[in-house]
């Protein structure tokens, strides 16, 4: 819990804790029409008025009493943020039984403390048994409520008297004219039923509730198995398909080789016969091969990195990317005098597509505009790609970089990628956005001095 | 089990409280009289309160079974005595009740104690009904029973007191009839025999 809320949880607890002990003056009105009611119903000999002053009794003090002990709990909870533990318990029983002593004091209305001990160590036991989740006040208040039904009515039953039960003075009024009409027959049926019935249903909310958080955790037990199974298997399969890939990409290298080395050798039986424009084909073919050859190469070797213009990936990006009628402008800036960049091109450029395509689709349809800008920044080169699509909340921003997240149930491993593509650049990537306005992503690259290392494994593509 | 420590703490302090609260039934010895041999008092009786429980309704009705010719009056003053014959006077303190008059428990303690002293100046029996038994022992209940029983002429009450002991030996020391019943629709008998 934070501090904010420790402090929003204090404020409440003492609120309902003042209101708790100034209801009975607040609600004085509801004395007067007991003790009123009490009377006639003596005069008159009508033990009926009797139950509805009794059903009235326990409205009134379950409602005192629910004040003080909810607000006890919010307070001990927001002061000492301990839910649950030997030491937090025995302090929310001093609390409440300090704010009942006061209670007491203030209104001399001589609750006795055997009441509130056994109400105190009921709840206690309750607590026991309340899962500490969200719910836990909604579900405390619940039980609460019920617990304290039931002790208002125990307040009641005559036969509980000798025992220093109900000594409060409207329930004593209450028996002394239930002894006189009824001779207490009334209220010892009356009040221990519904003490009965009540305190028989917290026990069963109780049980039944704890029986329902037992089920939850073997159920959360269980899903987190079946969700790391689902991980370990997509992870198997992503691997064997990643391998798979590999190796057909890797077999394609196969009959290149043969196409070059037979392209070399009709040149060179060319170059003897003196046919000149036949060998400029092959010259052009000779040289896609290489470059198809050196592209096979950056997609199995992603440290196989190369020096390229700004300009060139980007046009080999945009000129990949498909906008499908959409009306989407895609604005390129790139400052002058720009050094080449050392990198995977083919991968580099798929990071770059993965950006632009995820800022199509944030315009979800509409118009809009992309720009990319790159700028040099020390000795940086920094990609800026701004779309206005409907951006990204708050709440998201971290969680786009994990894999698997997506809010559009893609595969949600397009920004995953990128990441990794970029990391892989000892570059940066960052990401800033305004929901309902406008997305960023800056692409922060290190710019590679001039005989320092920049063909990675280039040999092992050959 | 560790976390049910506090409940069983809470369950014993509520056991060792209610040793404390248990009537005691060892009790002073007093000669008591299951109704009085002949009458001490007249109709009309004035019927009223001391401490404002609201029991003190119960006399009413059970003047009116026995058709006793009475006004009840919980709130009644010295001066209203002129009228009446007897009183009979229902000891318990509520806070509730004293709540619905105009009176602190000072002045309920001194406008019960002058009822009483002008009913004994103007030789008016004063009778003095205890029903609440062990539900309203509090200091100030005793406090009017104690103020009250020097200036009593018969007082009925419940066997089931925690102060008995206390209140057996103030009544034996100001010589006061006494009788005590275990019902509080018992008190009916005594009570006649108070006036026929």
């Amino acid at each position: 819990m934070k501090k904010n809320d420790n402090h929003i949880s204090i404020m409440i607890g003492s609120l309902l804790v003042m209101l708790g002990i100034l209801l009975p003056t607040i609600v004085e009105s509801s004395s007067t029409y007991m003790i009123e009611n009490m009377e006639a119903s003596i005069l008159l000999r009508d033990s009926g008025k009797l139950v509805i002053i009794s059903i009235l009794y326990v409205a009134k003090y379950t409602m005192i009493f629910f004040f003080i002990f909810f607000g006890g709990i919010l307070v001990i909870h927001g002061k000492f943020n301990r839910n649950g533990n030997l030491i937090w318990q025995l302090l929310y029983a001093l609390t409440i039984l300090l704010i009942l002593f006061i209670y007491n004091y203030l209104h001399k209305e001589g609750f006795s403390y055997i009441g509130i001990l056994l109400t105190l160590a009921i709840l206690l036991f309750i607590q026991g048994f309340i899962p500490r989740r969200k719910n836990f006040y909604l579900i405390y208040s619940v039980l609460l409520f019920i617990v304290l039904l039931a002790m208002s009515w125990m307040q009641l039953i005559p036969w509980l008297s000798k025992f220093g039960i109900g000594t409060n003075d409207i329930a004593t009024s209450l028996k002394i004219a239930d002894h006189y009409l009824t001779g207490n027959y009334l209220l010892n049926t009356l009040a221990s039923l519904f003490f009965i019935l009540f305190l028989i249903i917290s026990v069963i909310l109780t049980f039944l509730l704890n029986l329902l958080n037992k089920r939850i955790i073997a159920m959360e037990k269980i899903q987190e198995g079946e969700q790391e199974l689902k991980a370990a298997r997509i992870a198997l399969v992503e691997s064997k398909l990643h391998e798979e890939i590999n190796s057909l990409v890797h077999d394609l290298k196969t009959p290149l080789t043969t196409m070059e080395g037979l392209s070399s050798l009709i040149k060179m039986r060319l170059e003897k016969s003196g046919e000149t424009s036949i060998k400029n084909y092959l010259e052009r073919m000779g040289s896609s091969i290489q470059k198809m050859n050196d592209m096979i190469s950056e997609i199995l070797y992603e440290h196989n990195k190369q020096p390229i213009s700004i300009k060139e990936l980007l046009e080999y990006v945009t000129s990949h990317l498909i906008l499908a009628e959409q009306n989407i402008e895609i604005v390129v800036n790139l400052e002058g005098n720009l050094p080449p960049i050392c990198v995977n091109k083919i991968r580099f450029s798929r990071a770059i597509s993965n950006l632009l395509e995820n800022a199509i689709s944030s315009m979800a349809g509409k118009a809009g505009s992309i720009h990319v800008n790159v700028n040099r920044v020390d000795k940086h080169i920094v990609f800026r790609i701004i779309d206005n699509g409907q951006g990204i909340k708050t709440s998201h921003l971290h969680a786009i970089w994990d894999e698997g997240f997506s809010t559009r149930n893609s595969s949600g491993i397009g920004l995953s990628f990128v990441k990794s593509v970029v990391e892989n650049h000892h570059g940066t990537i960052q990401v800033s956005s305004v929901p309902g306005s406008h997305t960023q992503m800056n692409i922060i690259l290190p710019i590679h001095e001039e005989g320092e290392k920049a063909y990675e494994y280039n040999n092992l593509s050959r | 089990m560790k976390q049910f420590i506090p409940t069983f703490i809470g369950i014993c302090l509520a056991c060792f409280l209610l040793t404390f609260e248990m009537v005691n039934p060892s009790s002073g010895k007093i000669n008591t009289y299951p109704n009085l041999p002949v009458p001490i008092a007249m109709e009309d009786i004035l019927i009223t309160s001391a401490g404002q429980a609201v029991e003190s309704a119960v006399l009413k009705s059970i003047a009116d079974n026995l058709n006793l010719e009475s006004d009840y009056r919980p709130r009644a003053l010295a001066t209203d005595l002129y009228e009446y014959k007897s009183v009979v006077m229902i000891v318990g303190y509520s806070k509730n009740g004293l709540s619905q008059t105009l009176r602190n428990v000072k002045e309920e303690f001194h406008r019960a104690k002058e009822l009483v002293q002008e009913a004994e100046k103007n030789s008016i029996p004063v009778i003095l009904v205890d029903i609440s038994g062990v539900l309203r022992e509090d200091e100030t209940t005793w406090g009017l029973l104690e103020s009250i029983i020097p200036h009593t002429t018969y007082y009925i009450g419940l066997k089931n007191s925690k102060h008995s002991r206390d209140l057996r030996m103030l009544l034996k020391e100001h010589h006061v009839p006494t009788t005590l019943v275990n019902e509080i629709k018992e008190i009916e008998v005594p009570f006649n025999s108070a006036y026929r």
